[in-house]
């Protein structure tokens, strides 16, 4: 890695998991499916941009480019299926999915197996920490972009249906299954493109960065930040990352990686159980309480609220 | 016929799925959460039965009644302390869900550094033999884990269905308001969800750890397979759960014929989900519509 500062390193990896999780709130939170397995889909794109920048000489934006197409491919192809169950049955899904893919990523040998790949070309060939955050930064205006587009206007509109009652959704002329599963793609090639540069940004490509401890934590980002709240979202990536990341930079060794993955459980049970509606939802919860006492001391009317 | 014996030793090697799923489903009765938490209970007992007889070599029969009170103590502690608080505030599969990831990774990590990092295995020296049927091999130790999982299922099958406990069970699985209304005492009816849903996943952390290597990693791997036979049961139905348990013993167990030991966890995964999917309301939906029709 170039990164010389440490704030800038976590910065552009703050972004890019932002990203991510805005990918993951476009299923989870604006169709209301739990198919977890963003993390696995960020590997697809990631290990498929690794072979193609080291064995066919891509640049990083072809290779994000295919590895998101692969990524949403895959999405698009276990979504068909997956979509028949819901609830608890569609997590399970999700998470042995998530799981059938880490054994894949740690045991295909043209994967690197347990070791990665290494060696793996920066973005742009670049050696300016400011120039990766830049491309880190363009990456997410993308995802925005499509965020906007999926939750905003007439389609959004057809996606809050959807989530609200797919069964009305239908009755109404939308074609249901093709949103849900063009979303779910949609979703999976952001989260493709995003592991593709990822990969090329840290020089390897792991199966530890991909297996189902990366999904946990975007949901729990997506959870703590509230649905559909892409501002809040982007607070508990800067809260969830910047703990991981100071809890990273002053420990060292094997005993202390320990005590920071024991930190972080607690802290992810910690989040619940203080907040166990996120950000988003204690936001709302307030503001309710605070019309509550307004209305009882009479300084507001039902009218006014 | 190697086939049949991998049918036959895969059945009886799911004996620790049996006894996990059964709890899991279980808890989900009681209280309606999606348990996975069950993972920290079972690498818990799994690490006390390691630390007795693995590594201070004191009696076999000591770790196993170790690992059915610290799985059953830690079940329990994981609802009164974690889970009860969150769902009285607000019930969230999501938030289950991430109490779960967070409470099995922090155990996870806290055993790996206490047990060095090292795989927990135990050799008992008991029922070390073979038993053999025409060409087909049963290793004895495992034989009797699958006789004695049955025994503990069907005795507790029989308890809930014969007594008050199972009735107020029912009641609250089917509406917990209504139960309240009733009169049924539910907390009581919860907590001993949760400390048998422990004892069964301590007993079956020690029947894998008797016959396998597991390490404190795990726990969550160990709890979605159960989950996953659960669900192909139907998430509501015990009975169903343990037929889902049996199913994917034997999946595991034929795809050692035809794949490679590393790639079985991924098979394994796949058969499974395909078969939640083709059949998205598990086994005991199946029954039912055909019941119905």
């Amino acid at each position: 890695m170039i990164f010389a500062s440490y704030p800038v390193y976590s910065l552009t990896l703050g972004v890019l998991t932002l990203g991510v999780a805005l990918s993951l709130d476009l299923i989870a939170g604006c169709l209301g499916l739990f198919l977890l397995a963003q993390g696995a889909l960020m590997g697809i794109g990631g290990y498929i941009a690794a072979l193609l920048m080291l064995d066919h000489g891509f640049g990083v934006v072809e290779a994000c480019a295919v590895g998101a197409l692969a990524s949403a491919a895959v999405s698009f192809v276990a979504a068909l299926p997956a979509l028949r169950v819901r609830d608890e049955y569609l997590i399970v899904v999700g998470l042995g999915l998530q799981i059938v893919a880490s054994e894949i990523f740690s045991n295909l040998p043209v994967l690197g197996g347990q070791d990665g790949l290494t060696g793996i070309p920066m973005p742009f060939n670049s050696t300016s920490e400011w120039v990766l955050l830049a491309g880190a930064l363009g990456l997410l205006v993308i995802v925005v972009a499509v965020y906007c587009v999926i939750t905003m206007g007439p389609v959004g509109r057809t996606v809050a249906m959807i989530r609200e009652d797919d069964i009305a959704a239908a009755s109404l002329g939308r074609n249901v299954v093709a949103i849900k599963v063009g979303v779910v793609a949609v979703s999976g090639g952001l989260a493709g493109a995003i592991g593709g540069y990822f990969v090329s940004m840290q020089q390897y490509a792991s199966p530890a960065d991909f297996d189902v401890t990366e999904t946990i934590l975007l949901l729990t980002i997506v959870f703590v930040g509230g649905m559909r709240r892409p501002v809040g979202i982007a607070l508990a990536t800067a809260c969830l990352v910047g703990v991981q990341q100071y809890l990273a930079e002053t420990t060292s060794g094997p005993t202390a990686a320990t005590f920071e993955q024991v930190g972080f459980g607690v802290l992810l049970v910690l989040i619940v159980i203080v907040i166990p509606r996120g950000f988003g939802g204690g936001l709302a919860w307030l503001r309710a309480h605070a019309l509550e006492r307004r209305l009882a001391s009479g300084r507001t009317t039902k009218e006014d609220a | 016929m190697q086939v049949l014996e991998f049918i036959i030793t895969g059945a009886i090697g799911s004996a620790p799925y049996m006894l996990l799923a059964y709890g899991f489903v279980l808890t989900n009765e009681a209280s309606g959460v999606f348990n996975l938490a069950l993972g920290a209970a079972f690498i818990s007992a799994a690490f006390a039965a390691y630390e007795l007889a693995g590594k201070h070599h004191l009696s076999f029969g000591l770790a196993v009644i170790a690992a059915v009170v610290v799985g059953a103590v830690i079940n329990a502690a994981i609802y009164e302390l974690l889970i009860r608080p969150v769902i009285v505030r607000a019930r969230s599969l999501v938030g289950m869900l991430v109490i779960a990831v967070g409470t099995v990774t922090a155990i996870s990590y806290a055993l790996s550094y206490a047990s060095h990092y090292s795989a927990l295995i135990l050799s008992p020296t008991i029922l070390s033999g073979d038993i053999h049927l025409g060409a087909i091999t049963i290793p004895e130790l495992q034989l009797a884990f699958f006789l004695l999982a049955c025994v503990i299922l069907a005795a507790a099958e029989l308890g809930i269905r014969r007594t008050s406990y199972g009735l107020a069970l029912t009641a609250l699985s089917d509406n917990d308001e209504l139960a309240r209304i009733v009169g049924v005492r539910t907390r009581p009816v919860i907590l001993i969800a949760y400390l048998f849903a422990g004892a069964a996943a301590g007993l079956a952390a020690i029947f894998l750890e008797s016959v396998a290597s597991i390490t404190t990693f795990d726990g969550l791997n160990a709890i979605v397979i159960a989950s996953i036979a659960a669900l192909i049961g139907g998430i509501k139905n015990r009975r169903y759960a343990l037929i889902g348990a049996l199913f994917l013993g034997v999946v595991q167990g034929v795809s050692l014929e035809w794949v490679a030991g590393k790639w079985q966890d991924a098979v394994t995964y796949a058969v499974l989900i395909l078969v939640i999917i083709v059949l998205p309301r598990g086994l005991a939906g199946v029954v039912m519509g055909a019941e119905r029709r």
